[in-house]
């Protein structure tokens, strides 16, 4: 009787003890997040109050009954107007930004926003803008209102007196030399240190009995349509197929594979969807095709693409490795001070080769995966959902605590008619993304050339 | 630039097969005997012997016919996988209200004092889980239907002081199946996952040909054991797929679904049913009272998998693992004349349920069950009179995050069994 007894409490005691020993608890009295464009919740090249809802701290709120918890909206179309989708009949679609200007809807509130993330920002700028920079760079555009010059992400943060922080940060560092096809601009892997410590030792200092969760980064840069939609070989506009050269293998088309070294791309080679529309127009055809139908009637065949425009194999196997890098940062920070790691990395790994979630089919693809938005590198509200999930399993996980996951069935529309809402869409040429839309994605989040009209 | 391909995969656009339960095995067959809890192959008394144990029905020295039927009517409800990133939180999800009606009808006809001919019609399998919509399950299966009828001619054989019998008979099914399900994608418009198209499987009226044979043994006065066995059967079905669109209310999305969705067109399926074996032993050893108890198996472990086969675009065809187990099923029963007219009987089951967890779906989501039955029987001049009163509870059944459809919950069942018939002895 005893024994079973005995043996009865140290199951009790092995269950209730969480697995992981992690600082503080999961109290969510007062919760705070700290990121970037997906802390904000940026979908399809903009940021408003359509998809702030579903941004992921938003998200994890809402799972975890946050009464009061506030983010800096924006109205529709809002800061990027956000990018539609027009046409899916033609080839290639049609994706144009909404008409009109979005409006900050509570940028008088007279305490820090909950959710802190602002877009652009890299581990260093969210220990160091306060949003009383000069809007020289998105990070700083955007900090003007999400911070409004009341002290950094982390101090707003503690300012506060969080009961709970979860932090999401570090994509910029290494997405941003995605987006701008050179390993050039990552952040050097010395300085994400410094910087990913720094800012876990400001918050664990000031918010000393607070939950924490922290997450780690994809590394694979396959994963984002942004990457994978555009082939590096010459399709043929007709048959939607590669074109086959004279050797019985599709073309490659031809770029600054850099340092001013022209040449065919290597196998492996991934175009920047932004470039599609230049391709369109004739780069990165070989000179030898500017003869030849359809190709002749097209300006530039012959002109190589931007180094800025592809990326090698070599150049993807240097960001890669840099994220790894990152990501061992971030585990070793997170473990030295208690602190669980969510996975985002696996959500992307599952994502890339294609998952169902229940009935809902889901993968990287552009537009049809419905896991990035129509900018290429943003999530959908069901990304960042999925996103969130993967935050929430691992709060409960380490602190032992049940906030329930945000379940995808609140996505089945039921066969609501669903139209895309009437939408006037600026006039623009129908490339598969538009000129402006592009410009837009050259960022990691929207560039805000209407931010100072929006800003005081 | 690859041409503009939606997220419908080829297998979510088709109904899967059927999937249900110890499956979708019915032993209603009798009101008696649903009274002692289906405990009937050693007594096997009256004509519906011809489904429990043939053999019985050389007991039966005069001409009896008996018709009736059974009504049955479930409770249940779904609930969603804390841990499932589809269903979680989900509360509720309920089978549509409807009866479903199992029909019998016998008839024996004694010939000399050792020899009985009879011949049953009686429904051996037949499932509906119909689910209300909105169901957030309907992308799997929202309407599942199999009925069955068989018909059997039997005869069986009696030794001169009644102590062994044997019969036997072959048996004619029909079967037919319905499947009905929705097929969705996620608008690339709203990024919402929406209906784009129903799926509706309807067979034909198919059938195939079994056996069924019994032996009843009576070494005392007081002791009956029985045993029967029903043969397995494969009913191969033809049919058709109707794939209706679904209008989303975009005009782009819609036509490019519709590039899409693979036409309307024949298919071929089949189902195996599994053999019953009925193991009883019966005792009068208590005055006035009959008790029985009955194994019963069913090899369930035939239903391997579900193959539709596609025959306009075969490459849409699909194959679905179910691998289920064998089960038995124990019951027990007992009948007890209170006067010359009446009697009153009770019952008890136990029967385990064949699915994996994998297997649990909207489509089935069998429980092992418990029920309690209660009946009485009136018996006046040539009329006989049954009927009976049957509760069976399925334990709560989770699918525990290994669903083949990726659809995980719990599912809590419970049904209610009414049957009445009425027999006339000539």
């Amino acid at each position: 009787m005893t024994r079973i007894r005995t043996l009865m409490l140290l199951l009790i005691v092995f269950v209730a003890a969480p697995l992981f020993a992690a600082r503080g608890s999961a109290k969510f009295t007062t919760f705070v997040a700290i990121g970037d464009s997906y802390g904000a919740g940026v979908e399809s090249g903009s940021l408003n109050l359509n998809h702030q809802p579903f941004s992921w701290p938003a998200v994890i709120a809402r799972q975890a009954g946050v009464v009061d918890f506030q983010q800096p909206l924006v109205s529709f179309p809002g800061v990027g107007n956000e990018l539609q989708l027009v046409d899916i009949i033609k080839f290639p679609p049609t994706i144009l930004p909404a008409a009109g200007m979005g409006q900050p809807i509570n940028l008088n509130l007279p305490r820090p926003y909950n959710n802190l993330s602002v877009p652009g920002a890299t581990v260093g700028d969210v220990i160091t803008l306060t949003g009383k920079e000069s809007a020289t760079s998105t990070a700083r555009a955007f900090a003007q209102f999400v911070l409004r010059g009341l002290g950094t992400e982390v101090d707003q943060a503690l300012v506060q007196k969080p009961t709970f922080i979860a932090v999401w940060i570090g994509g910029n560092d290494a997405l941003g030399a995605v987006l701008a096809g050179t390993p050039a601009v990552l952040t050097p892997l010395d300085a994400f240190k410094t910087s990913y410590n720094s800012m876990l030792d400001k918050l664990t200092a000031g918010a000393p009995g607070a939950g924490m969760v922290v997450g780690n980064i994809p590394n694979n840069v396959l994963a984002l349509p942004y990457l994978s939609t555009v082939p590096p070989v010459l399709i043929d506009p007709a048959t939607r197929r590669p074109v086959i050269g004279p050797n019985g293998q599709p073309i490659s088309l031809v770029a600054d594979l850099g340092g001013g070294t022209i040449g065919q791309l290597p196998a492996g080679s991934l175009v920047l969807l932004p470039a599609s529309a230049k391709i369109a127009s004739g780069y990165g055809i070989p000179s030898t095709l500017a003869m030849i139908p359809p190709f002749n009637q097209l300006p530039n065949v012959g002109k190589p693409l931007a180094d800025s425009d592809v990326l090698t194999p070599a150049e993807q196997a240097v960001i890669k490795q840099r994220v790894d890098d990152f990501n061992t940062v971030i585990q070793q920070a997170a473990q030295q001070r208690d602190i669980p790691v969510a996975d985002v990395k696996g959500l992307f790994d599952r994502v890339a080769p294609g998952m169902f979630v229940g009935p809902i089919p889901l993968s990287a693809s552009f537009i049809t995966g419905g896991f990035f938005s129509l900018d290429g590198f943003h999530l959908t509200d069901i990304g960042y959902t999925l996103f969130a999930d993967e935050f929430i399993k691992t709060i409960n996980n380490a602190y032992g605590s049940n906030v329930p996951l945000a379940p995808l069935t609140q996505f089945l529309a039921n066969n609501i008619a669903t139209t895309s809402s009437g939408l006037v869409f600026l006039p623009g040429m129908p490339y598969e993304v538009s000129a402006e839309a592009a410009e837009q994605m050259l960022m990691f989040a929207p560039r805000l050339r209407r931010a100072r009209v929006v800003v005081h | 630039m690859r041409p503009f391909r939606l997220l419908i995969t080829v297998a979510m656009l088709l109904v899967t097969g059927a999937a249900f339960g110890s499956g979708f095995a019915l032993f209603e067959a009798g009101a008696k005997a649903v009274a002692m809890g289906g405990a009937f192959a050693a007594t096997a008394d009256d004509p519906s012997a011809i489904f429990y144990n043939v053999a019985g029905i050389a007991q039966l020295r005069r001409t009896e016919v008996m018709f009736g039927s059974t009504a049955i009517t479930f409770q249940n409800q779904f609930k969603g996988d804390p841990n499932d990133l589809f269903t979680a939180g989900t509360q509720g999800g309920l089978y549509r209200a409807h009866t479903f009606m199992v029909p019998s009808a016998y008839a024996v006809v004694p010939i000399g004092s050792n020899l009985t001919f009879g011949v049953g019609v009686f429904a051996p399998f037949g499932l509906r889980t119909n689910w209300r919509q909105p169901w957030i399950g309907r992308f799997v299966s929202s309407d599942a239907n199999i009925r069955t009828v068989s018909l059997e001619p039997a005869i069986a054989w009696q030794t001169s002081d009644g102590r062994l019998a044997i019969g036997g008979g072959p048996e004619y099914r029909r079967a037919k199946v319905i499947l009905v399900r929705n097929n969705g994608a996620i608008n690339p418009f709203t990024g919402r996952f929406v209906d784009v198209a129903n799926s509706y499987l309807s067979s034909d009226w198919d059938h195939a040909w079994g056996w069924n044979v019994g032996v009843l043994f009576k070494p005392t006065a007081n002791w009956r054991l029985g045993a029967s066995y029903r043969a397995p059967v494969t009913v191969d079905f033809n049919g058709r797929a109707t794939i209706t669109q679904i209008p989303t209310g975009n005009a782009q999305f819609d036509a490019v679904v519709a590039t899409q969705l693979p036409p309307s067109q024949p298919v071929t399926t089949s189902v195996p049913m599994p053999s019953f074996l009925y193991l009883a032993a019966s005792t009068t050893a208590i005055t006035n009272w009959n008790i029985e108890f009955d194994a019963v198996r069913n090899d369930w472990s035939r239903f391997k998998e579900i193959k539709v086969d596609l025959l306009t675009t075969p490459a849409a065809s699909f194959t679905r693992p179910q691998n289920w187990k064998d089960t038995w099923s124990y019951r027990l029963g007992a009948n007890h004349p209170v006067t010359d007219d009446w009697d009153i009987r009770l019952g008890t089951l136990y029967d385990k349920n064949p699915q994996s967890p994998a297997a649990v779906s909207p489509l089935l989501a069998d429980g092992d069950r418990i029920g309690v039955s209660f009946g009485v029987g009136y018996h006046r001049g040539p009329w006989i009179v049954d009927a009976t009163e049957f509760v069976l509870h399925f334990k709560e059944r989770s699918s525990q995050g290994q669903n083949y459809d990726n659809f995980n919950g719990t599912y809590q069942t419970d049904a209610n069994l009414i049957t009445v018939n009425l027999g006339y002895r000539f």
